[in-house]
């Protein structure tokens, strides 16, 4: 009895606080990572706030869904399966309680199922989703592991694909469904591995990056762009060498600490900026094109 | 001039340009790693810097540190420095500007991976930082080290024993919170209140002599007494129902939970907040004329229950509630005493709380049933006393 007390305490404690921090409609948005919509519209996640849709045309941003609740998100990746968009967000809790997750919303935000990080697990990263296959890859950084999850079935145990054997910090991944690989970045040691999605065998791909928080992978021409975040930078790395060596894409004296990247129909690129709480777009030839204030 | 002399004035201008518009030389800066309590470190990534136009704030900004070493000054700022929790690392970003002759200015990001669980602390850290040219210089430094899965930092100390609320009253608890933080102030930002059952008419976590919360800060290492208080109102009906159904002094008290945010005021752009959650184990005490008046009302009923049953004569009834009464007022002092000195007071095998309505209306229930034997109990404690009461009704005044 003493002990449930004490729980059902503690719990009503974690929701007011939750309240108290995430409850702030007035707050500036965070854009920590973003996704386009199939409208052209940008979703952005801000880890505390949670999901928030900007539209180009009209140039309104406007909250979707009711927050992350007890959780922080970290990344996300919109895909359509089965013909239905949505939006994957990988969370870790706020308490030392649960684990870290994937969460599948609707465009509106609304949840509609969770996939759970093996036990133990309480920080996740980087998302990658195989619309084709139905299959997410979700980064656990605690162990530098990548995870494959069937989204087909909510709630199954992922499956182990690769382990990359480097004391850094695992982050954001990317699709490379060309060459059915995996580019996921390590924010730490600032380089880019390639994991093969069938064999999970991992090869270092390209160094000195900085600190890669965001990539944007162009299938058109073959091209991955990363968002340095420590660097002030974007990067732009040709896939189709067998060498690829990063290039300068872009240094914008407003970048201050970009985190978030996506490549908008036209081949430009947004950049989420989390210390200006801005997102930039700029243009293929890495000039400023505009700024909005979040 | 010959095109071979124009050629050489003209290989000379480029390389001169070149070394003029140089930003100046590149250097690499490199951490030693530290060892902090407990078998907790941190290692630092030694990063090749790169060159920049100029020192990104101004001369005399207050949140740089700067340090002369023989050949560079080098510079930090603190709000430059951002913990990476999710990758585990924590990025210090430096600048390091070349002394006379040589120019320029370099930044260098450097990231520190910290392992183990440790505080907050500012701790030396040894450097180098230069290239063989101008020369490489080590200084040490005291650089804010930040953990990344710290223990809690700010703390209050449990309560060993429920506090009493009085019923009908507004109680104030002093809250003490303690900064187990060597270097830094603790500022309390914020606070959620207590969750308001119905059995509260009041209860607010405030800042002592306010009516509404302000942030405040804990000093280094200190104590923060009389700042924090908590307010509390019971509901006075429900917290008498409360205190009636509660008997014992260890038992399942109500509790009051909250919580305060606070940060550890190390100067960072955006740090994180931590949370400390408070949970107060409380007891509602009546007020003592009631207590004394449901012991008289347990008395009357236990002395008029052998009456009922036809085993005390009508006329003896109110000869042994008068004998009973002050057997049960002494009992019941006796149990008060016990309970404030930290022991129990038990009555048929059950540990009893004296402060609470039940346990005052058991007591005087008893001894009213007891009649005049109550005097023997009496007698066990003080002797001499109650013998002309004993020897008028030997037979302690109950039927045959």
């Amino acid at each position: 009895m003493r002990l449930w007390r004490r729980l059902m305490g503690l719990t009503v404690g974690g929701l007011l606080l939750a309240g108290i921090v995430g409850g702030s409609q007035n707050a500036h948005v965070t854009p920590a990572a973003l996704s386009l919509l199939n409208s052209g519209d940008l979703v952005i996640l801000d880890p505390f706030l949670g999901l928030f849709q900007y539209s180009p045309g009209s140039g309104k941003v406007a909250p979707r869904g009711d927050g992350f609740g007890l959780y922080q998100g970290v990344d996300l990746q919109v895909a359509t399966l089965g013909g239905a968009e949505s939006i994957f967000v990988t969370q870790v809790p706020r308490s030392a309680a649960g684990g870290a997750r994937l969460v599948r919303f609707n465009p509106e935000g609304r949840e509609k199922g969770d996939w759970p990080l093996p036990p133990g697990k309480k920080r996740c990263s980087g998302v990658a989703i195989d619309a084709q296959a139905s299959v997410a890859y979700v980064v656990s950084p605690q162990t530098a592991e990548i995870f494959k999850l069937d989204l087909r079935k909510p709630r199954t145990s992922p499956r182990p694909l690769a382990k990359i054997s480097q004391e850094g910090g695992l982050g954001p991944m990317i699709l490379d469904s060309k060459r059915r690989r995996l580019l996921v970045a390590d924010v730490a040691l600032g380089v880019l591995y390639a994991v093969d999605i069938d064999t999970g065998k991992s090869v270092l791909l390209v160094k000195h990056v900085g600190e890669p928080s965001a990539l944007a992978l162009d299938a058109r021409t073959d091209e991955l762009f990363i968002a340095d975040s420590a660097g002030r930078r974007l990067w732009r790395v040709g896939l189709a060498s067998k060498d690829p060596a990063p290039q300068v894409f872009s240094k914008l004296k407003e970048l201050r600490e970009p985190t978030g990247l996506t490549l908008s129909g036209d081949g430009t690129l947004w950049v989420g900026d989390i210390e200006k709480g801005r997102l930039f777009h700029v243009s293929l030839e890495g000039t400023l094109v505009g700024t909005v204030k979040l | 001039m010959s095109s071979t002399r124009r050629w050489r004035i003209g290989a000379f201008l480029a390389v001169a340009m070149l070394v003029k518009t140089s930003p100046g030389l590149a250097v690499s800066l490199e951490l030693a790693p530290i060892e902090l309590e407990n078998g907790a470190k941190i290692k630092f990534d030694k990063n090749d810097c790169e060159s920049i136009d100029a020192l990104p704030f101004a001369k005399g900004d207050e949140n740089v540190n700067h340090f002369q070493l023989p050949h560079y000054d080098l510079y930090f700022r603190i709000d430059d420095i951002v913990p990476k929790k999710t990758f585990g690392f924590i990025r210090y970003r430096f600048y390091v500007k070349p002394k006379p002759p040589e120019g320029g200015v370099n930044e260098c990001v450097i990231s520190g991976k910290p392992s183990g669980s440790f505080r907050p602390q500012l701790a030396d850290v040894n450097l180098y930082v230069g290239e063989e040219a101008v020369g490489r210089d080590s200084a040490t430094i005291h650089l804010p080290i930040l953990s990344l899965t710290s223990p809690a930092y700010l703390a209050a100390p449990p309560w060993a024993e429920p506090e009493k609320i009085e019923i009908g009253h507004e109680n104030e608890i002093d809250l003490q919170l303690q900064n187990l933080l060597a270097d830094w102030p603790i500022r309390i930002s914020a606070v959620s209140q207590p969750s308001r059952k119905e059995i509260w008419q009041q209860a607010e976590l405030l800042v002592k002599g306010q009516q509404e919360f302000a942030p405040f800060d804990i000093p280094t290492g200190g104590v923060s007494k009389d700042r924090l208080v908590l307010k509390l109102s019971p509901n006075s009906g429900r917290a008498l129902l409360n205190a009636l159904f509660s008997h014992t002094v260890k038992g399942d008290p109500e509790r009051v939970t909250a919580s305060l945010e606070y940060t550890a005021q190390l100067g960072l752009k955006d740090p994180e907040k931590e949370t400390l959650v408070i949970d107060v184990p409380v007891r509602f005490v009546p007020w003592p004329p009631l207590l004394i008046f449901v012991l008289i009302l347990g008395t009357l009923l236990g002395s008029l229950i052998p009456l009922t049953t036809g085993q005390r004569r009508r006329t003896d009834w109110l000869h042994a509630f008068g004998a009973s009464l002050p057997t049960a007022i002494l009992a019941w002092l006796v149990a008060i005493l016990l309970v404030q000195n930290n022991s129990e007071f038990r009555l048929l095998g059950f540990a009893l709380d004296p402060f609470q309505l039940l346990p005052a209306t058991l007591i005087g229930a008893l001894l009213g049933l007891q009649g005049f034997r109550s005097l023997e109990l009496l007698k066990r404690f003080i002797p001499g006393l109650g013998r002309g009461a004993a020897a008028a009704k030997p037979d302690g005044g109950e039927k045959p």
